[in-house]
């Protein structure tokens, strides 16, 4: 199935993949905030070690997928991948937008004593999880 | 699962029609990639005028000839 996928299909799998991993481990991390445990949210565990994966499996995958379609990867995209990528960004933003007003409007409305980095994080991953996937789906679907 | 716009074309049978031109020598032709030459021909997408002017020159067909709008 996987040969049958263009470049642009293939990166777009590897973001997905990539991101979905940073966004398991930021939830995990968080995890013990929800159960309860509100001092370990104190304990700010380094969302370094999960940005270093990330960009590994990035740059591995990307190197990997380009080696490998080496002239599709070197091409320009031309008016239906703009197309495409126009269309992700436009879901993806107002996703963005839409989680981050409504983020700040709860925790000012019910006065959440955190603005936690972690949410806002979580809010921005889910976002271009979005972006992504719509790429994908618009991709294969046709636009 | 697959969209399909109203703009119905006939750019495959006159790819076969000048000397059996496959989607990979017309997409270098109009300055796309393969895949978008792929996408018009199934109706996934619908080419930009510029795309569809040049489609037309190539094959020295009218535009009305290569395209066809068909109203649900």
């Amino acid at each position: 199935m996987l040969k049958d996928l263009t470049f642009s299909e293939k990166s777009a799998f590897i973001h997905i993949t990539a991101l979905s991993l940073l966004l398991i481990f930021t939830l995990a991390t968080i995890w013990p905030f929800f159960s309860g445990f509100e001092e370990s949210i104190l304990v700010v565990k380094p969302l370094w070690v999960a940005l270093v994966i990330f960009i590994l499996i990035e740059i591995i995958g990307h190197s990997v997928v380009a080696a490998r379609n080496n002239k599709e990867a070197n091409a320009d995209s031309d008016e239906r991948e703009r197309l495409i990528v126009l269309k992700s960004n436009y879901y993806s933003s107002h996703l963005l937008g839409f989680c981050l007003i409504g983020y700040l409007l709860i925790s000012m409305i019910f006065q959440i004593p955190f603005l936690s980095i972690y949410f806002v994080f979580i809010i921005f991953v889910v976002a271009e999880i979005v972006n992504y996937a719509s790429q994908l789906i618009l991709f294969r679907r046709g636009v | 699962m697959a969209k399909q716009i109203p703009i119905d074309n006939n750019i495959k049978t006159l790819r076969f029609l000048t000397g059996e031109m496959t989607q990979q020598e017309l997409a270098e032709q109009l300055g796309v990639t393969r895949q978008t030459v792929a996408a018009i021909e199934q109706r996934k997408y619908s080419p930009s005028l510029e795309v569809a002017f040049k489609i037309s020159k190539i094959f020295g067909k009218s535009l009305n000839e290569i395209f066809t709008y068909e109203e649900s």
